[in-house]
């Protein structure tokens, strides 16, 4: 085992490791919220809503992440004119911008069914409490479908970001130098194959049960009115 | 006693009209759930709504804030129409959500199944509306809460939350948490039919209290004792009409409807 080449490039597994997480962090971010108005058109009855959202989630569920990433970054470049003129080249011909636009609507995609389940999931009869008190639409969102939504869907959301966390490695084959990415130049300049993906391995290991600890105390915290309950 | 108290609501003739319904129609599917309607309440009124299940009582009551909507008919609650129309092709429509949102906040409602809000504290359900809807300051929220949470013997449970409570503490919360809007009228949708036997009797007591008080109460309920003691008025509902109504003493005596002597002495 050549723990030396390993040491060596710890530097550069430090910034692999911020790129993970920069990439994971970002698109879960945004993704988070963005699920919010497809899960909401998912369950809308305009029929423009419903089918666009319903299309959209049907798609990047339905395809390997691999094919989308492939689709944004080469396929960029076969529009490289068209995007010249409105601005956006700039951005598709950059592998970290194709990267987190990918991972960001990918994400958003398997997000907003966690959130429509949940959604789904709140007993009628509570939201119709909060009809009967006079609550907006917005208030009864934002007081109590929103919350218990988030309250409901958080064991699922959990296993979500450590996908992601995962998913994220597949962006090393359009050149980022994420964990995986580092690991690969590694192995290959050295040929320690065995040891750069082990250690690699370990750092996705550390990512995902450190946000599982974090996780379990949001869920503590989110479900604190289920403690010491009868039923 | 309380015979006294009912002639004296009854007796009291120019009381402010809180309640006016008239031609209220409802079906599911092909089943007439509520076969035109008319009622009238003053301020002040206890009616007890009284039926056999699927008699259309439930919706009716559903119907007076617009959880439920009508397929026809007219609601005036505290002297203002509901909004709502009804067209051809969509059949009901709100026409105008904030006034809609505005009459609510005057009607509070109470439910079969109390229908608090599970992830938040008793604290938390009672203020929420007041705070939200009318705009009341959080310090003025609070201090209505803890009277009313007083009123009703929970003020120690103020920091549970609904899961952690009783059912009778619970729906004595949720009659809290309508009472913290300060509604003009309540409207009770089965409130103790969830309930186990020995639970009923501390929430019909913070019933009667708030009757005693001269609110204005609508009652669906299957306890003939409240309706037969503490109500005014009695509806008799069948088959979505009101067969028959009147004090206490009409329903109960000898001169109802056979269908209705027939119920209340089943």
């Amino acid at each position: 085992m050549n723990i030396n080449a390993i040491i060596e490039g710890l530097p550069r597994f430090i910034d692999g490791v911020i790129i993970t997480v920069t990439y994971a962090g970002g698109s879960l971010l945004i993704g988070f919220f963005m699920a919010i108005p497809v899960a909401l058109m998912r369950s809308s009855r305009n029929r423009f809503f419903y089918w666009f959202s319903t299309g959209y989630v049907t798609f990047f569920r339905g395809t390997p992440l691999l094919a989308q990433l492939f689709l944004v970054y080469y396929g960029a470049g076969q529009f490289h004119h068209e995007l010249d003129v409105i601005g956006l080249w700039d951005f598709f011909r950059e592998p970290w911008f194709c990267a987190i636009f990918t991972l960001t609507l990918n994400t958003t995609a398997y997000t907003s069914e966690i959130w429509r389940g949940g959604l789904q999931a709140i007993p009628k009869a509570e939201i119709e409490a909060a009809r009967a008190c006079g609550l907006s639409d917005f208030q009864l969102l934002r007081h109590i479908m929103f919350p218990r939504a988030l309250g409901i869907g958080w064991p699922a959301y959990t296993n979500e970001v450590v996908y992601q966390i995962q998913a994220t490695s597949l962006v090393s084959v359009i050149s980022v130098m994420d964990i995986t990415g580092v690991a690969r130049s590694i192995a290959s300049r050295d040929f320690v194959y065995y040891e750069a993906f082990l250690f690699a391995a370990a750092l996705y290991l550390l990512l995902v049960y450190g946000f599982i600890a974090f996780s379990r105390l949001v869920e503590k915290k989110l479900h604190r009115h289920l403690k010491d309950t009868t039923t | 006693m309380s015979s006294i108290i009912n002639d004296e609501r009854k007796s009291n003739a120019d009381r402010q009209e809180q309640l006016r319904v008239s031609g209220l129609y409802k079906s599911y599917g092909d089943t007439p759930v509520l076969h035109g309607v008319n009622v009238s309440a003053c301020a002040g009124d206890v009616i007890s709504v009284i039926g056999s299940s699927g008699s259309g009582k439930s919706t009716f009551l559903r119907c007076l804030n617009l959880i439920e909507t009508p397929e026809a008919g007219e609601i005036f609650m505290s002297g203002e129409k509901l909004p709502i129309s009804y067209d051809h092709k969509r059949g009901a429509v709100i026409t105008n959500k904030n006034k809609l949102q505005q009459i609510r906040s005057k009607v509070g409602m109470v439910f079969q199944d109390f229908n608090l809000w599970p992830h938040k504290t008793i604290y938390e359900n009672l203020v929420l509306a007041p705070i939200k809807v009318k705009g009341v300051k959080k310090e003025v929220a609070y201090a209505s809460a803890d009277h009313y949470l007083n009123k009703t013997g929970l003020y120690e449970k103020k920091d549970a939350y609904p899961g952690q409570m009783s059912g009778g503490q619970q729906q004595r919360a949720a009659i809290a948490r309508a009472l913290c809007m300060e509604p003009e009228i309540i409207l009770f949708d089965e409130p103790t039919s969830s309930l186990d036997p020995e639970l009923v009797g501390e929430v019909l007591l913070v019933m009667k209290a708030l009757a005693d008080e001269g609110r204005t109460m609508i009652v669906v309920t299957h306890e003939m004792a409240f309706a037969r003691e503490v109500s005014n008025r009695v509806l008799f509902f069948r088959n979505g009409v009101i067969e028959d109504q009147g004090p206490p003493s009409h329903i109960f005596g000898e001169n109802a409807s056979d269908a209705c002597t027939k119920f209340v002495n089943a």
